[in-house]
């Protein structure tokens, strides 16, 4: 049997050869979507909800608390499950959106708590500096709480972005063709579960790469540990 | 009073984005009801996992192939219907059957008392037999009475690990065929019982038949076919017609051959 580098068989580098743009493909069609949207709306219900929090909103504020408390508390190969066969699918509502509303609820919840925190640590004299000078609620929100709060919740926020790129692996469960679901294609025809694995690791592994240079360029441009 | 105002606003902006979003929904939805298409054919939406080589799985160029395509496709033709095919994994494969996602499962589904209970099989049109797997320098066990105490690793909803259950085996949860064999090559289970189908074509593609060895073959032959939801007496006479009609004129033993170099269509 003829071997190539690191000991494989040229049968095996050949399958890597084949399996690595359909599976990129599928990264970039639908891995990367799929992260982006859930990541933009589970920033809008993250902020809404550690607003509803902060502010103390009577009765919205209790169901804000028990959201956060499921969704951080159970499986998110579970959440999808029952967001898909339970709720979904029933309604005849298609898998992507289900998908999107899974990931976007999970994803709210942990960065609901980010944001609240990054909120909370800006000193209650910023806001008393802001009324000092006749500025409304609205203004003293918008242009001083938000861009502190901003610099500071930005690392912890890409913590779960980095996150949600990985865990759209899961949207293989419901029947989505992504990234890892092709690799699972590519394994299971040829049995070389490993290489494909590892194969599919590596282009995760650029996409978090590429996620982690944007970060550092919004850290520079936010000034983040500067004053 | 501000902060009341300014919530109240983003509330709304909520409800107006779920708003929109449900409206999108309905228009999505693929519900299998046996719908005919523009030109008037019907269609026979099939649910499969798409990774169960060699029945259902994806070629390198990434085409579905497999037996149970090949067959799908024949029944087709033969009953002039369009097929499409629906990729599901195994533990939703029934839920989705059930919700109507697809009209039958087309998975070497096993023909299981309990299953018949609850679902429409078709005439088989597969027959193997369990096979008892272990590793080539075993020496324990010798039979599937040996295996009680054993760890046995099996996919948790297949009735191969009913069998192992029944023989007192305790179970390593595994789908996937290939890596049930690792745990059994590395020891983290000291047999498998699958297929022998499975397993032969297993040792043709890894080209090996050094490391792991059969030591028992079940006498119960096992038969599949195809699954349906319960009382569609209409499809089940128009699957088993088609079925009948590939059997007797050698198509579905000619499928057979591709994949398994031996006709697995017959008893």
């Amino acid at each position: 049997m003829a071997t190539g580098i690191f000991g494989l068989k040229e049968s095996q580098i050949d399958l890597m050869k084949r399996a690595f743009w359909p599976m990129l493909e599928k990264g970039i069609t639908y891995s990367i979507p799929l992260t982006l949207i859930s990541f933009a709306i589970g920033i809008i219900i993250a902020v809404l909800v550690a607003l509803v929090v902060i502010n103390k909103v009577p009765v919205i504020r209790q169901i804000a608390g028990i959201y956060i408390w499921i969704f951080r508390g159970t499986p998110l190969l579970v959440q999808l499950f029952i967001v898909y066969w339970g709720i979904c699918n029933p309604l005849g509502i298609d898998k992507w959106i289900a998908s999107v509303v899974a990931f976007s609820l999970n994803v709210g919840a942990y960065s609901a708590e980010t944001i609240r925190a990054a909120i909370l640590s800006i000193p209650k004299g910023q806001w008393e500096a802001g009324y000092s000078i006749g500025m409304s609620y609205h203004q003293i929100f918008t242009r001083i709480i938000i861009p502190q709060a901003a610099k500071v919740s930005v690392p912890p926020l890409f913590n779960s972005f980095i996150s949600l790129v990985k865990d759209t692996s899961l949207a293989s469960t419901i029947m989505i063709t992504e990234m890892f679901r092709k690799a699972q294609e590519f394994a299971s025809g040829t049995f070389e579960y490993l290489i494909i694995y590892l194969e599919v690791a590596f282009i995760y592994l650029i996409f978090c790469t590429l996620l982690n240079g944007v970060q550092k360029l919004l850290e520079k441009k936010l000034r983040v540990g500067k004053n | 009073m501000k902060s009341r105002k300014l919530i109240a606003i983003l509330l709304a902006a909520v409800t107006a984005f779920a708003a929109a979003g449900c409206g999108k929904t309905n228009s999505d939805t693929d519900k299998a009801d046996a719908a005919a298409t523009e030109s008037g054919k019907k269609v026979l939406k099939v649910g499969m996992e798409g990774t169960y080589a060699p029945y259902t799985y994806h070629d390198t160029d990434g085409n579905l192939v497999g037996y149970e395509v090949d067959v799908a496709n024949a029944i087709g033709d033969y009953l002039g219907w369009d097929v499409e095919f629906v990729e599901t994994e195994w533990d939703s494969m029934f839920e989705a059957l059930n919700a109507g996602n697809f009209d039958v499962i087309m998975n070497q589904v096993t023909m299981t008392d309990e299953r018949q209970e609850n679902y429409d099989f078709s005439t088989p049109y597969i027959y193997s037999k369990p096979v008892l797997i272990v590793k080539s320098d075993n020496e324990d066990i010798k039979s599937f009475e040996d295996i009680a105490g054993k760890k046995a690793a099996e996919g948790l909803t297949s009735n191969f690990n009913q069998i192992a259950k029944d023989y007192g085996a305790e179970i390593v949860g595994q789908d996937e065929f290939s890596l049930a064999m690792e745990c059994v090559i590395s020891g983290e289970a000291d047999c498998a019982i699958n297929d022998e189908l499975t397993y032969a074509y297993w040792q043709t593609v890894k080209g090996d038949t050094e490391s792991t060895k059969v030591m028992a073959e079940s006498d119960d032959v096992t038969s599949s076919a195809i699954v349906m939801k319960k009382g569609n007496t209409e499809l089940k006479n128009d699957l088993d017609k088609a079925i009948d009609a590939l059997l007797a004129d050698g198509t579905i033993a000619k499928i057979s051959e591709k994949y398994f170099s031996t006709d697995i269509s017959t008893k």
